[in-house]
Order: structure tokens, then C-alpha cells, then sequence
């Protein structure tokens, strides 16, 4: 490989010089470099250099522009800046101004020790770290670590240590998990072996049972256990293969499938932010105005779009921008209210609508199929109306209350108009998407004139985006969440599975004394429900929740008499609920999503958070007299 | 553009003439609902369904199965609620034929819609009469019968016991079939046989005592539905196979009964309706009204004539002892795979 050596004569040159050449292999050792992809470090390689340096040469000064990044093989190097005390390197990377795109040097750079060093171009870094960004991000870090004091030397230190404890903490968890994977099936198989439970009842457990520690340990993606009990199932024949595989013929699976890729024709499409806009401009310019407005607005997409991330994607930018345009102080008690009801706005009614979540899909698949053919878009919605507006009362009276202040907000008139503006006549985009949403809806609640179920409407209309060209092939391929309708049909197959073996039935003449509970006294049944799931989920994550509690209650329920539905939607709704941050992914979303202006103050809103949870309860107990009323308990 | 522009008006016309034709294909095909009183768990529910499909696999109808779990549940509160609930699905879905299985989907769902334009109603498993649910007059109702051979369970009987053993007990539980059954059961003429009582019990302990009562009394217990036989007048039902499991175990007396799942659940033998014979009749009147236009007025009502032996050895060495039974029911219910260990 080339190894360029660029002397000058003028200076002494370091006594030893390496023996480095530079190749991938080289540059596939030095921190940072080894996590890019090796096809960007075999780019890197021509054009790299080995300079030689002697003592007192200034390599660049503050200020000049940054064309190159450094990284130290021998010898030494003073960094001075204004901000900071003067900083001697013997290792490591400096220049990094030209790996982060920033114009000029922050600092002057001059050779302490003779030595050598690697040199790496601006205009090839840029490149290379456009594919590789987390790399990028090492660098900016590395450029922030040049210019703190000892204090944050100290910090960053303690940092390494508190991210050493966390990976060590991590493998600690995934070791564990890995035996209780090991152990688990094996007491559940010698547990079992002697039962009524037939043989292939008992193979069935043992393979499930590894598939729920992989869960609950999330020792693999969550599709994976799925895949490994429909794997398992097939190869030792326990249950026919159409049966474990139904999931994946089922209505839900392609219900799902055309919702997520009419979701994506309307985040693509930009008649959300239209929408958005349109809300504001009509709303009272006050907290309550504003904060009821990104509620609604949350509350309108809850259906529309399936995927909770999608709706924080929508949202978050959205926040941070009103935050700004309202004049609130960022961390100030407004601005976390504003966030609040954003958040709840897409996050508190995914239970209320079919095709809010993903995994109410799944749920949606464990029915018996009259309770699907009872159960459309509708009917689902019609029996969740007072657990929503319960919801939606209760958690802006809340938000009113517990974020009392004096705030107001000074919206430029006009702003608005402004925007709208702007962005101009709808586009054909739009009109599709919105075009596509109406005829699923309306196909879905005219199901009673033209008889066609739910899953095929959503079909058709995904058959219209798609010979309409609104859903390219590339976009069909990276936007729909194929793992998950992967672990939809896996997680279907495996209640279908469950009752063909009768294991629900073996189940449910254990669990008598529930079913009988649940009979006898529904607001008791439920709020033990609520606890037991609360308590579940501090150590399980949720659509692992889900699964386990849905595929234990629904057959329970049947058998009892009771409406599965009923169940389901309670088990859907106190599966969101959550206390610690670790526990909402789409809590971390929003966080990680506007990190950079840091809108909100995260204590108070987590604090705000734990009310929320009663709210849900209440939800549950209000809707009881209701579902008496529509005959469904 | 213009290119562009036609072809973007071909796609839609496209589009909608597929919608149209996808639309009017769907609703122009026959649905058929087949709703049954009580649930899947149920073998004779299960059995109804394999003669149903023998006959509507290979239509291409648009069929739903509805299952009202009256069974398992039998108080009031509940089967209204079942009822409605189809009620409301049938109202939405319009099918144009319900296939209505056993009496309580008649009681609760079919007798609404006797004389309804659009609606035609195929009734199997009907232990009451027509006139019960009104049928007797109505325009767009036929269906099948479902009466017990009490004539083959005589002569088995008969045949089986001497002249001085010939004392016969029904038991069962109280349900809307077993009212029925004990209307009929009564009006037969058992003679020679004695029919010493027929008793329906509402509780486990009243079922015991009974049994416990019958005890010396009676030569030969006929055991029909005990499926909804509660622990206490408020309890939970309890189990079918603890039930006969309980009755095996405190009485000696030879048991028959007139459905297989008496054998399924522990029982000596059965002299059963045939659920195929069930299922298989109503469904070929559906297809008939479907495809020929008749109407179920001009359909004769049918009465079920076939019937499956079902016997179980243990019980039967344990038992009936001496007695003998001919070797031809054996046979029989060896044959069509009723013959348990």
C-alpha cells in the first residue's frame, strides 16, 4: 500500500521513525476508524498520509481553514485555544474541525515532540462519514473533549465508567437470560411431561417458554422468538403447519400491511403538516388553545397512522417549532405542557382505535372470528368512546391543573398564514393520500352495503397507492415494518396454535377461580388487571405484555362468557402505561427527537406522566356501565 | 402531458371499473349464516359442522359461523345478550339464509325473523315444535327435527332386560331442550318398560340425590343433557365429564343415553342422533333455496331418522354383567369408530 512520507528539511526528523504503512488493515485499529464500514476505510486508504513532524512546527493556526484531520503516531502536540487551557496530546485525533464540517481550526496546533502523524483530507472524510454518521458523531465528541476543563475531564472519565458499568450491567442481563433460556424450557418440559397436557402440548410450552425469556430479556429483536417457536413447531410436527402459519393468511396480517402502507403514502405526503398548520391558525391564542390543539391533532393521526414512532416523528418537530414561535421558555413549565399534550395527544388513545398500533393488530388476530366479524373499525372505536373521552377530559383538566402558570403565549400574527402560504396548493401527493384515507374509512364503515371485510378495503386501497405510483417499490420495501408483520403473523399463529393443542383449556381449568372473578365482579377483575399488568411491565417489555396476557384472558374470557374484546382493550390500555422512562420507547423517541432544543423539562414531565396512569383506570371503570349498555358485558 | 394525462384517466378508470366489478360480484353472492346454540368445545357442535361442510365446501358462498355458547352458559342475562349481539350482526351483515342449530338459537335470534322479506330460515336440531317458535305459519322457514329414536332405545332395552328389570329413570338438567325432550319422553308409550319418573335438576346436589335415590328403585338410567347443571343456584356449571365421572362412580345402574356425548364424557352407551344427518339435511335445503330459487315453504320439514350406537367396554363389563347385549351393536359402533376403551 502507498506510504507517503512528506519530510522537511528545514527541521530535525524523530529518531525512530514507525514502521507504519498505511492499509486498511492499520487504519481498521485506530479508535473511531474501527467502527466505519470496511468498504469506507478501503476508501480512506489512497488517500491518507504519513507526514513526519519536528518540535516548534505549527501544523495550523485558530482560525485557518480546516482542510485536514490529524491522528497521532508518535510524538507530541500542544493545542491552544482561547477558550480553554493549553492541551498537550500524545495520541489520539486532533483537527477534528475538518471531520464535523466546521469552517475554520478552533485552535492553534504546535508540534511539542518531533514525530509522526496521519493526515486525512477534508473532502474524502466528508464522504466517508456521510455513510457513516455515527462515526461523525465520535468526532464531534472527541472535538468537545479538546476544549473542557479538568471538571469535564473528570465528568467524561466518570461517563466511561458509568457506560463501562452499563455494558457490563447489560451482558450480566443477557447472560442470565441466555441460561433462564436454557433452564426455563427445561423445568417447563420435566414440569409438564407427567400433566394431562398431550405431547405435543407439552413440546409446544417448552419451545414457547425459551421464546418468552428471549422476550422478556430481549435477548434478540422481538420478531425472532416468534420465528424460533414457528420453526420448532413445524420441524417436531406438533401442530399442522397451516394452523402455526395462519397468522400470516389471516385478516390481521394484511390489515396491517395496508395500514402501514397507507401511513406512509400520508407521513410522506405532507398533508399532515397542512393539517397541523390549519389547526393552529383557527386556534385560541392561549395555553389551553394551543395545548388542546396538539392534543387533537395528536388524536386525529392516532388512527390514521399506525406506528406510534411515525406519530412522534410528526409531532416532535412540530413542538419544537411552537415552543420557539409561541414564545415559551425552553424547560419552562408551558413549554413541558405544550410537550405533554403533544405526546398524549399521539400516545394515550392507541388502544381506543384498531389501527392505532401495530400490535392491536395482533390482538385484533387472537379472536375468535366472530368477535373479529363483530369487532370492525367501528364497533371498535363505538365501545371505546367513553374510555376516550374519559381520557381526553381527564388528562387536559390534569395538565391544566398540574402545569398552572402565567406564561402567554405571543404568536406572531400572520405567522401562520405565512407558512401556509408558503407551502402552496395541495399537491397531487396530498390529494392521493388524503384520497386514500377517505375511501379506507369510508369503505370501512359501508362494510354493511358492499360486504367486504375491513382487511380487504385496506387492501384495495393500498392496490390503488401502489398502481397509482404514490408507493414506490424502494418505499414499499424500507417504510412498511416487515419485522413486525413477521412477529404479527408469529404471534398469531401461536394463539391459534394454543387452542389447537387445547393448552388454553388446560389453562383456563387452572385459572377457574379467575374466570369466575372476572364474572363476578368486572370493576375488581379490572383493576387487578391494571395492577398485575403495571407490575408485569417493569421488568417485560410491552407487546411481550400483550401476548402473554391476551393469549392467557382471551381464551378465559370466551370461556367465561365474557366479551374478549373487553379484556383485550384493557390489557392494550394498561400496557402503555408506564412510570419509568426505560419502559416508553416512544417517550425516549421524543426525547432523542428534540434533544437539540431540549423543549421541555423531562422531571416534571415523567412526574405529570404518573398521574396520567390513574387516568387510565378511570377510563376502565367509566366504560363498564357502558359496555353493559351496549350488551357487550 | 397529454400522454400523461390519458394514461392517469386510464388507471382511474381502471381502478373504479375493478372496484365495481369486485363490489357487485361480493354482493351479489349468497350468504349463509350458520349459527349454532352453543360453542366448539361441544362435539356435537363440531359434528353438526363436518355435515354442514360436506355440503357448502365446495360452494362458493360467503358463510359465518356464529357460536352463542348457550351451553356453557345458560342463564337468562347472558343468552338475551347472545341473541342480540346476532341480532345485531345479522341485521348489518343481511344474510340471505341463517342455518339455525338447536332450539336456543331459534329462541333467541331465528323466531325474529319469521316472515322477513329477504331472510330464509333453515332450522336443524329443533328439539320443540315449529309452532313453538312460530314457524308453523311462517312463509320463509323449513329445517329438521331433531327427535330422539326412542323406539331403538326400547327394543335395545328390551332386548338387554328381563322382565322383572325393566324399571326406567330420566334425568337431566333444566334447559329449554331438556323441556322438550321431557315433553316427549313422557308421551311415549314405554310399555313394557316402566318409565318411573322423568326429573330434571337444576344443581349438582340435586342431581346426587336423585342418582343416590335412584339407587335400587330403578333397573336403567336414560341420561339426556346434564351441560347445564350448576354447583349451587347461583354457581358456576359444572363440568360434563365430572358429572358422569361422579355419577359413575356412586351408582351402579346402567346408564343410555340419546347423544354420543354421553360416551365421550365417561358414559356406558348411547342410542344417538346423528349430527351429520343434522347438519348435512339443513345445509342441502340452504343450497336447494340458493340455487333453485325454491321456496322454504315448498320444502318439506324433515325429521332426523338416523342413528349411531356409541358404547363404552369398561363400562359396559362393569355394568350390564350378565345381561346381554347383542354383539350386533358392537359391531356397529366399532364400525363408525364409537367403540371406546
Amino acid at each position: 500500500m502507498s506510504k507517503v512520507v512528506a519530510s522537511n528539511s528545514d527541521h530535525k526528523l524523530a529518531d525512530n521513525p514507525p514502521t507504519w504503512s498505511v492499509d486498511f488493515l492499520q487504519l481498521e485499529k485506530i479508535p473511531l476508524l474501527s467502527e466505519c464500514r470496511r468498504r469506507s476505510l478501503s476508501r480512506l486508504v489512497p488517500h491518507v498520509k504519513t507526514r513526519a513532524v519536528v518540535c516548534g512546527e505549527v501544523l495550523f493556526n485558530s482560525g485557518e481553514s480546516a482542510e485536514t484531520l490529524y491522528y497521532i503516531l508518535q510524538g507530541s502536540v500542544q493545542l491552544l485555544s482561547a477558550q480553554s487551557t493549553p492541551e498537550q496530546l500524545s495520541s489520539g485525533f486532533f483537527g477534528e474541525e475538518a471531520a464535523i464540517c466546521a469552517e475554520n481550526y478552533q485552535a492553534t496546533a504546535t508540534v511539542c515532540e518531533a514525530g509522526y502523524l496521519l493526515c486525512f483530507p477534508r473532502a474524502i472524510l466528508s464522504e466517508v462519514l456521510e455513510v457513516n454518521p455515527t462515526v461523525r458523531t465520535g468526532f464531534y465528541q472527541s472535538h468537545i473533549n479538546h476544549y473542557c476543563t479538568a471538571t469535564h475531564a473528570f465528568q467524561r472519565l466518570n461517563e466511561k465508567e458509568l457506560e463501562s458499568q452499563v455494558d457490563i450491567a447489560l451482558n450480566q442481563k443477557l447472560a442470565l437470560g441466555w441460561l433462564l433460556a436454557l433452564v426455563v424450557p427445561a423445568l417447563v418440559y420435566f414440569g409438564l411431561i407427567d400433566s394431562a397436557l398431550s405431547w405435543p402440548a407439552v413440546n409446544f410450552l417448552t419451545i414457547f417458554s425459551a421464546a418468552i425469556v428471549m422476550w422478556i430479556f430481549v435477548l434478540v429483536p422481538e420478531y425472532v422468538p416468534a420465528l424460533l417457536v414457528i420453526t420448532g413447531v413445524i420441524v417436531l410436527g406438533l401442530v399442522p403447519s397451516e394452523v402455526v402459519l395462519s397468522g400470516y393468511s389471516s385478516g390481521a396480517f394484511f390489515m396491517a400491511l395496508s395500514v402501514f402502507g397507507i401511513g406512509t403514502v400520508l407521513a410522506q405526503s405532507g398533508l399532515i403538516y397542512r393539517l397541523a398548520l390549519h389547526i393552529l391558525r383557527y386556534t385560541p391564542a392561549t395555553q389551553f388553545g394551543y395545548g388542546l390543539a396538539v392534543y387533537l391533532l395528536g388524536l386525529l393521526l392516532t388512527p390514521l397512522l399506525p406506528m406510534v414512532n411515525g406519530r412522534i416523528s410528526v409531532i416532535a418537530p412540530l413542538l419544537n417549532d411552537m415552543v420557539d414561535a409561541l414564545g415559551y421558555k425552553r424547560g419552562g413549565i408551558a413549554a413541558t405542557r405544550l410537550a405533554a399534550s403533544a405526546f398524549a395527544g399521539v400516545t394515550l388513545f392507541s388502544a381506543c382505535f384498531l389501527t392505532a398500533k401495530a400490535i392491536n393488530f395482533a390482538v385484533f388476530g387472537f379472536f375468535p372470528e366472530q368477535i373479529k366479524t363483530q369487532f370492525t373499525w367501528g364497533i371498535w372505536l363505538q365501545a371505546t368512546l367513553v374510555a376516550l373521552l374519559v381520557l381526553l377530559i381527564l388528562d387536559v383538566l390534569l395538565s391544566t391543573v398540574f402545569f398552572r402558570n402565567t406564561e402567554q403565549p405571543r404568536l406572531r400574527s400572520g405567522h401562520i398564514s405565512a407558512q401556509l402560504k408558503l407551502i402552496g396548493a395541495p399537491s397531487r401527493q396530498e390529494w392521493i393520500a388524503g384520497g386514500a384515507i377517505a375511501v379506507f374509512f369510508v369503505g370501512m364503515l359501508t362494510a354493511y352495503l358492499h360486504k367486504i371485510d375491513p382487511p380487504w378495503i385496506g387492501m384495495g386501497v393500498l392496490f390503488i397507492l401502489l398502481a397509482l405510483g404514490s408507493l414506490s417499490k424502494k418505499s414499499f420495501q424500507r417504510n412498511i415494518d416487515w419485522a413486525f408483520l413477521f412477529m404479527l403473523g408469529g404471534f398469531v399463529g401461536l394463539v391459534k396454535s394454543i387452542s389447537f393443542l387445547e393448552i388454553d383449556q388446560w389453562f383456563a381449568t387452572h385459572i377457574m377461580w379467575l374466570g369466575q372473578f372476572m364474572r363476578g365482579n368486572f370493576y375488581l377483575f379490572s383493576g387487578l388487571l391494571g395492577l398485575c399488568i403495571y407490575g408485569v411491565r417493569l421488568l417485560v417489555p410491552p407487546n411481550t405484555t400483550v401476548v402473554l396476557f391476551c393469549s392467557v384472558m382471551i381464551p378465559l374470557a370466551v370461556q367465561q362468557g365474557i366479551n374478549p374484546w373487553l379484556v383485550a382493550f384493557m390489557v392494550l390500555l394498561f400496557t402503555e402505561g408506564w412510570f419509568m422512562p426505560y419502559q416508553n420507547f416512544f417517550y425516549t423517541s421524543l426525547v432523542e427527537e428534540t434533544q437539540e432544543k431540549q423543549p421541555f423539562d423531562k422531571n416534571q414531565f415523567i412526574y405529570f406522566n404518573l398521574f396520567t396512569n390513574l387516568i387510565r383506570f378511570a377510563a376502565v371503570f367509566a366504560s363498564i356501565p357502558y359496555w353493559q349498555y351496549l350488551g357487550l358485558l | 402531458m397529454q400522454t400523461a394525462t390519458f394514461s392517469r384517466a386510464m388507471t382511474l378508470l381502471f381502478l373504479l371499473v375493478l372496484a365495481v366489478f369486485l363490489i357487485v360480484q361480493n354482493v351479489s353472492k349468497p350468504r349463509v349464516l350458520i349459527l349454532h346454540s352453543y360453542y366448539t368445545d361441544f362435539s356435537w357442535v363440531q359434528d353438526i359442522n363436518v355435515g354442514i361442510n360436506r355440503i357448502l365446501e365446495k360452494k362458493s358462498y360467503k358463510v359465518r359461523w356464529h357460536y352463542m355458547d348457550t351451553k356453557r352458559h345458560p342463564d337468562q342475562d347472558f343468552m338475551v345478550r347472545a341473541g342480540n349481539t346476532v341480532r345485531n350482526m345479522i341485521d348489518s351483515w343481511q344474510p340471505d339464509i341463517i342455518i339455525a342449530i338447536d332450539d336456543n338459537a331459534q329462541q333467541y335470534v331465528a323466531r325474529y325473523y319469521v316472515n322477513h322479506p329477504k331472510i330464509k330460515i333453515v332450522f336443524t336440531g329443533l328439539n320443540k315444535t315449529e309452532k313453538d317458535y312460530g314457524y308453523d305459519q311462517a312463509t320463509n322457514v323449513t329445517g329438521m327435527l331433531e327427535r330422539i329414536n326412542y323406539q331403538a332405545v326400547k327394543d335395545i332395552l328390551l332386548q338387554v332386560l328381563p322382565p322383572d328389570r325393566r324399571r326406567v329413570l330420566h334425568v337431566s338438567d333444566v334447559s329449554n331442550t331438556s323441556e322438550g325432550i321431557h315433553n316427549e319422553i313422557v308421551a311415549f308409550d314405554w310399555a313394557p318398560l316402566q318409565l318411573l319418573d322423568s326429573i330434571q335438576t337444576a344443581t349438582f346436589d340435586d342431581w346426587k340425590k336423585v342418582i343416590h335415590e335412584a339407587e335400587g328403585k330403578t333397573d336403567f338410567l336414560l341420561l339426556t343433557h346434564y351441560h347445564t347443571i350448576k354447583e349451587s343456584p347461583t354457581g358456576a356449571i359444572v363440568s360434563p365429564k365430572e358429572i358422569i365421572k361422579w355419577t359413575n362412580a356412586n351408582s351402579a345402574l346402567p346408564g343410555i343415553s340419546f347423544w354420543g356425548f354421553y360416551v365421550e364424557d365417561g358414559g356406558m352407551m348411547a342410542v344417538a342422533l346423528s349430527p351429520y344427518e343434522q347438519g348435512e339435511i339443513a345445509a342441502k335445503m340452504a343450497v336447494n333455496i340458493i340455487e333453485n330459487a325454491t321456496p322454504p315453504k315448498q320444502i318439506p320439514v324433515e325429521t332426523s331418522h338416523l342413528f349411531v350406537m356409541y358404547m363404552r367396554d369398561s363400562e359396559i363389563k362393569n355394568r350390564l354383567g350378565s345381561l346381554n347385549l347383542p354383539l350386533v351393536y358392537e359391531a356397529f359402533a366399532k364400525a363408525t369408530n364409537n367403540y371406546y376403551e
